[in-house]
């Protein structure tokens, strides 16, 4: 009996703390294999800048599932705001400040789409933002004319006269500017969920939405709240991805969008707080990070790495639920 | 043809005697009627019959030979079909009309191999629906019938085999006038083909028009058996029914009926699940809301809650006409609700006392930017635990882990803080103890005193007898009749919940 609790209580432990535990046996393992690739300031430095942009979409993420919908389409929402960002700026010669607050305007008005279907329509979150992201992704394609976005070469058949990207603008993907961006974002969504009257309303909506609703809150807003921030969140990491990049590829923000669900369901379970959160969520893309990333220093080929992956979001995913049924 | 007998039939659950030495005979080609009040026993002796109930005693007779029904199996094999309320959990919508009728087929029926006959699966299904006259396309879709059509789909799948015996479990309960008249016309023939039908029903006025005999229970024992004649009247089977009904009074001094607080008139709600709703609630006054299971009480306090969305007719509150289109808006009127389905609608089962007993008034322990005030929620839901005496370790102990009483009053006490002057409680006191119950009455007398207007939904009429001033008593959907409690009786109650109406009384 006294045993059976004793192995229940690591059980809980390795719950609650699990991710934590996996990324330090992760780094402790990595820095002995591979000292020279992996132990080194600069790496730390590469890790966190690499984890930043999946870091910032998950943001995005832990408010969807926080009101208990789903949003398939935040990566197709970031090439959209990639490809939105540079080319206002170097097709149209739109000021930087502008230019960003614009396209952050039309990923919450893409949020806002979504919530239209999924609440007016009731379509299911997870077909309705998956016919978003075909959307979106199609959409983004017509808008380059098919090909590569190259702020600095006049996109075939237009008659555009190019402007300049500021550097600033190139140095918002960069150490120390991105990984500062990812900690503001972490720091403004721990706040609003944790701290705020309607966080805390996001997480009831998720938790027992007619008991939410009979109790007087509206439902319908937070759940089209949530879908705005998350694509807001989405349009931020899409701008990261140009800016880092220099370029838009068509499907730049799709490669993120597994890492960033992963990295909201290991974090839900971090601390035993048992709900998307966004301190747990960057612990989660932390370690997805530091994974991918000593996977590489030890020469891992690149090409399985997804295998690695896809089995993280796949434990992320039975700790969570399993969890949940213990409730 | 069959006949059944069942002879000195008790079941015995922990702590309940649900029935109590019954005897009760049912014959082939006749129809009899089941009736008492709720936890009466009737579910229960119907449960032993179709073999859903294994754990009884006593002896069941069929066509003189004793037989053992200790399983579904069992009852299906000598040809006793039951048919539940809730049809749509029996059959699979995506499916057929005809591949749910020849479900048996489909699952035992099938040679080597494991292919369909398709084309004798739908001339069986259609032969069984031709028989009953029911004129369904056995190729529609199951998913797209009204609840009154599945119902047929299940009796003709019940009426399929070798039936003897079919039990109808509160059939007419969610059927309309006509689809009623045509589920009799179904019982009508299965009673010439030589079936015995036994119909369990709280509508008392369709049992003459259908049935050839009645048995009464009452507290899991046979009141009386006899043949349902024209010298039989309702008021009398209300008066088997009911017995003498012990009663604790509740103290309701103190309160003075004020200002009228809400008054309808020609209430509904958008799909018309209740209408024509006339009524009026007056501060410190508790007005009940009486009937059956199904009679349009829960229905009623979702349209006055705003949670059906838009609202036909008209609403006053404080005199004032308004659009309550939302529960958000009725909480901005000054209502509070306690919904019936305490776990999934009252309370968040997974999240914290504190979290709980805040959600309706969250605004109240905000500062700057709607940053929340922990300290000022943490002290509002510490004087609420004690006020209430709610029953938990600390406030960030998760309501789920408390006993069903302290959960009501979690429910209860989120709203004391939220200025509502107008409380509608639907069946509050439903799953909780004895002395949970008590506690309940005397907040709601408590809030009456205070000058709150309470509206109290109850199938249990001597609730309604005890705490209420005024009642309302529904059926189907509409208001029977308004009664003054001091000057009405359970019976009355009853009279009106199953259909009455004052010529025939």
């Amino acid at each position: 009996m006294k045993n059976k609790t004793g192995s229940f209580q690591i059980g809980r432990f390795l719950m609650d703390w699990g991710a934590i535990v996996a990324m330090v046996a992760a780094f402790v393992i990595f820095s002995v294999a591979a000292p020279q690739a992996f132990f080194s300031w600069a790496n730390m430095v590469t890790i966190l800048r690499s984890i930043s942009i999946t870091a910032v979409i998950a943001m995005g993420a832990t408010f969807a599932f926080s009101a208990g919908v789903f949003d398939l389409s935040i990566g197709s929402t970031a090439t959209m705001a990639a490809a939105l960002s540079v080319t206002f700026i170097a097709w149209f010669g739109i000021p930087m400040p502008i230019a960003i607050l614009l396209t952050l305007v039309i990923c919450m008005a893409i949020g806002g789409i979504n919530a239209f279907f999924v609440i007016k329509t009731h379509v299911p979150a997870f077909l309705a933002t998956l016919a978003m992201q075909f959307i979106l992704d199609g959409a983004e394609l017509t808008y380059s004319g098919g090909s590569l976005i190259n702020p600095k070469v006049a996109p075939a058949g237009r008659d555009i006269t190019l402007t300049a990207v500021p550097d600033l603008f190139n140095s918002l993907g960069k150490a120390p500017l991105i990984i500062l961006i990812m900690l503001a974002c972490i720091a403004v969504v721990e706040l609003f969920q944790g701290q705020t009257k309607h966080g805390r309303f996001l997480y009831m909506v998720g938790s027992n939405p007619e008991a939410a609703r009979l109790s007087g809150v509206k439902v319908n807003f937070y759940r089209t709240l949530a879908f705005m921030m998350t694509a807001v969140f989405a349009g931020i990491g899409g701008i990261l991805i140009v800016s880092r990049a220099g370029t838009v590829a068509a499907n730049a923000g799709s490669t993120f969008l597994m890492p960033a669900i992963a990295a909201v369901n290991i974090g839900a379970a971090v601390g035993g707080r048992g709900k998307p959160n966004a301190i747990g969520t960057f612990v989660g893309a932390a370690l997805i990070g530091v994974v991918e990333n000593g996977l590489y220093a030890l020469a891992f080929p690149y090409y399985a790495i997804n295998v690695v992956k896809g089995l993280i979001l796949l434990l992320a995913l039975v700790m969570s639920n399993y969890a949940n049924k213990e409730n | 043809m069959s006949q059944i007998a069942m002879k000195d039939i008790s079941v015995e659950f922990p702590g309940v005697k649900a029935l109590q030495q019954v005897d009760c005979d049912f014959a082939g080609g006749r129809v009899k009627a089941l009736v008492g009040a709720n936890g009466a026993g009737k579910s229960t002796l119907m449960k032993v019959l179709s073999g859903v109930n294994s754990n009884y005693t006593g002896q069941i007779v069929f066509d003189g030979q004793p037989v053992e029904i200790r399983s579904p199996g069992d009852a299906k094999k000598l040809g006793i079909e039951i048919v539940y309320q809730e049809v749509d959990t029996c059959l699979v919508p995506n499916l057929s009309v005809g591949e749910n009728i020849m479900t048996e087929y489909l699952v035992y029926g099938l040679k080597k191999g494991g292919v369909v006959n398709w084309k004798h699966l739908h001339r069986e299904a259609a032969r069984v629906l031709e028989r009953l006259h029911v004129p369904l396309d056995t190729h529609t879709l199951v998913s797209s019938l009204t609840l009154a059509q599945k119902q047929m789909v299940v009796i003709a799948r019940a009426a399929l085999g070798n039936c003897k015996f079919l039990i109808l479990d509160e059939p007419t309960a969610p059927l309309s006038q006509k689809e009623t008249q045509k589920l009799f016309d179904l019982v009508r023939q299965l009673k010439d083909e030589g079936v015995g039908v036994i119909f369990i029903s709280h509508r008392l006025d369709e049992l003459f028009e259908i049935c050839d005999s009645i048995t009464v229970l009452r507290d899991g024992r046979l009141i009386k058996a006899f043949e349902l004649d024209e010298s039989v009247t309702i008021p009398s089977i209300v008066e088997l029914m009911l017995g003498r009904v012990y009663n604790e009074a509740i103290d309701k001094s103190g309160r003075e009926t004020g200002e009228l607080l809400l008054e309808a008139r020609g209430l509904a709600d958008r799909e018309h699940r209740v209408s024509g709703i006339d009524m009026t609630v007056r501060r410190g006054e508790i007005v009940g809301l009486s009937g059956l299971v199904g009679a349009g009480k829960t229905e009623l306090c979702k349209t006055l809650f705003g949670a059906f969305g838009r609202q036909e007719g008209e609403l006053l509150l404080r005199g004032k006409s308004v659009r309550v289109e939302s529960p958000a808006a009725a909480v901005k009127n000054g209502m509070a609700f306690i919904p019936e389905e305490r776990r999934k609608e009252g309370i968040l089962v997974g999240e914290p006392v504190v979290t709980n007993l805040s959600l309706a008034t969250l605004g109240k322990h905000t500062r700057m930017l709607s940053f929340i005030n922990r300290g000022s929620e943490n002290r509002a839901a510490e004087s609420k635990v004690e006020d209430l005496k709610i029953k938990t370790p600390s406030v960030r102990q998760r309501v789920g882990l408390l006993s069903g009483g302290n959960q009501q009053k979690v429910t209860i006490g989120k709203w004391l803080d939220s200025g509502a002057d107008l409380y509608i409680f639907d069946e509050p006191t439903k799953g909780i103890d004895v002395g949970a119950k008590a506690e309940v009455y005397r907040l709601i007398v408590e809030l009456a005193r205070q000058g709150k207007g309470i509206i109290y939904a109850s199938s249990e009429q001597s609730e309604i007898m005890g705490l209420t001033d005024r009642v309302y008593v529904m059926y189907s959907g509409k208001i029977q009749k308004e009664l003054i409690t001091a000057k009405t009786n359970e019976a009355e109650l009853l009279f009106y919940s199953t259909g009455g109406t004052k010529d025939e009384k």
